[in-house]
């Protein structure tokens, strides 16, 4: 039996507004059925902070410090947080349409889709895993951040790998829950993330890693994969389209009523039994829901990622002690021991974010 | 996946469905659309909600909003054609309302329908039920 054909797209480094436009050029063919499933290697050139569709710049990115490295600023149209691509990144996107009779559920899609990259990666002897609600994981630690979109029956589902990665640049442009940059909270930050140099010894070659990713593909979906390039059709609807993703209509599609407004962040401590826990939580701008939260202290917790896993079930949660108790349950259902931490005290830990709220 | 319990989705019985998943409910002349707790339970924590104002015409099949959940954003489809009556401010402010009440406080707009008789083109509660049930896990 013939085997399906997708294609692959693989047009190397390109600025980031070029970049979006062919996202939305790839997925209106695919949805018109115009273009088989597509796999697309996405390189940044140059580095560029990239927001979520429905996110405010000023509100996730520092404008100057970003003009003042040489970042530019772009809007991704799919979803997530703000991240930062530079040209040691590989960003990998998968567009697919699948038969109307066959109805995906979305929350079933993306552990699959991830799966590209967890075998990719496992090529090349690491051993990662997906993690809810979008990331991939090695040890608890992200090396692939993902985001999707679909339209008119189509998908895409796109992600980052790092290969190496600058977070100091990282942490200079976003906005993210720290008081001021320095050694300890770099090092802090890098410890959230994994990098393909720091699993290697390495850094491996963008083509060697695309290689990985290409088998991989084929492998899971048992497709072929054809290196091709866009239509006539895609061609000119991008060369027509791509400008209006450098404008400000399309990169401040989503503004905030003050321009200087600041998601809060707030320092908490609790005193547990079993020692002192550290959190510095940003919260949105009403303060309903914990935007993303960092987490110390100097209680013994076991195993050493839980705390990563713990983060990672607070980001978006809504500022509600039961929710928030039921979370952070399940976290502990999940086999992590912390000695002399319970539930309790993450919640007594969190609860200025919404008795101080109300009270003010 | 198909062999999940049915009634794993709250599926009301006053109101029509179509396959984006989305509600539709007479109310008099006005019809209101939302999203099915199928939908709510699927995408997770729901971040942010787009709509359009009062006013905007809405073109059966095209997008008319999105909303954002995790790291996904979704397209809301119109059901039908015709103008937007009014968009519920709430929901662009609380978002969570469609996670927690999609049928009720979580309604996204009301509309006037140019084709009083496009309801026959949508499914019913029970019809919506047996297409929930066909929904698969990859």
């Amino acid at each position: 039996m013939m085997k399906e054909q997708w294609r692959l797209l693989d047009p190397g480094p390109l600025p980031a507004w070029q970049q979006m436009a062919l996202d939305k050029v790839v997925i209106e063919a695919r949805a018109r059925d115009e273009v088989p499933n597509t796999l697309r290697f996405m390189e940044f050139s140059p580095h560029t902070a990239l927001v979520g569709y429905h996110q405010a710049v000023d509100l996730e990115i520092d404008r100057h410090e970003a003009q003042r490295l040489g970042v530019e600023i772009n809007r991704r149209i799919t979803g997530g947080g703000a991240i930062y691509m530079d040209p040691q990144q590989l960003g990998w996107e998968l567009c697919l349409k699948f038969d109307e009779a066959e109805r995906i559920r979305p929350d079933a899609l993306y552990p699959k889709l991830s799966q590209v990259v967890i075998d990719a990666l496992k090529a090349w002897g690491i051993n990662a895993q997906f993690r809810p609600v979008n990331d991939v994981e090695v040890e608890g630690r992200k090396i692939s951040g993902t985001g999707g979109t679909d339209y008119h029956g189509a998908v895409i589902y796109q992600g980052t790998l790092l290969l190496e990665f600058n977070v100091e640049i990282m942490l200079r442009i976003l906005r993210l829950p720290i008081e001021k940059l320095t050694d300890k909270v770099i090092d802090s930050f890098q410890k959230r993330l994994i990098t393909m140099r720091e699993l290697l010894g390495y850094v491996p070659a963008i083509e060697d890693v695309k290689h990985t990713v290409r088998d991989s593909l084929t492998r899971i979906f048992g497709v072929d994969l054809t290196l091709s390039s866009l239509t006539a059709q895609e061609k000119s609807q991008w060369l027509a389209t791509r400008d209006t993703y450098r404008e400000e209509r399309w990169v401040d599609l989503r503004t905030v009523p003050q321009r200087d407004a600041k998601y809060p962040i707030r320092a908490l401590t609790h005193k547990a039994p079993g020692g002192l826990i550290r959190a510095m939580v940003q919260t949105d701008l009403r303060g309903t829901r914990i935007k993303t939260a960092f987490i110390t202290g100097d209680f013994f917790v076991y195993p050493d990622r839980a705390l990563l896993d713990l983060e990672s079930r607070l980001k978006d949660a809504p500022l509600t002690p039961d929710v928030l108790t039921a979370r952070i349950a399940a976290h502990y259902n999940q086999g992590h021991h912390y000695l002399g931490v319970e539930v309790s005290d993450w919640i007594s830990c969190l609860s200025p974010l919404w008795t101080e709220t109300k009270e003010g | 996946m198909a062999t999940e319990p049915l009634s794993r989705w709250k599926v009301l019985s006053d109101r029509y469905y179509d396959n984006h998943h989305q509600w539709i409910h007479y109310e008099g002349t006005l019809v209101t659309v939302g999203i099915s707790d199928y939908t709510q339970d699927s995408a997770g924590d729901i971040l942010y909600v787009s709509l359009p104002e009062p006013g905007a015409i809405l073109e059966k099949g095209q997008p008319f909003g999105s909303i954002e959940s995790g790291k996904w954003v979704g397209q809301l489809y119109a059901p039908f054609n015709g103008v937007v009556i009014a968009a519920n401010d709430t929901v662009k402010e609380s978002p969570q309302l469609l996670n927690q009440d999609p049928y009720g406080r979580g309604w996204l707009i009301k509309a006037k329908v140019d084709n009083p008789t496009a309801e026959s083109q949508w499914m019913s509660n029970q019809d919506y039920r047996e297409f929930l049930a066909t929904m698969i896990d990859l």
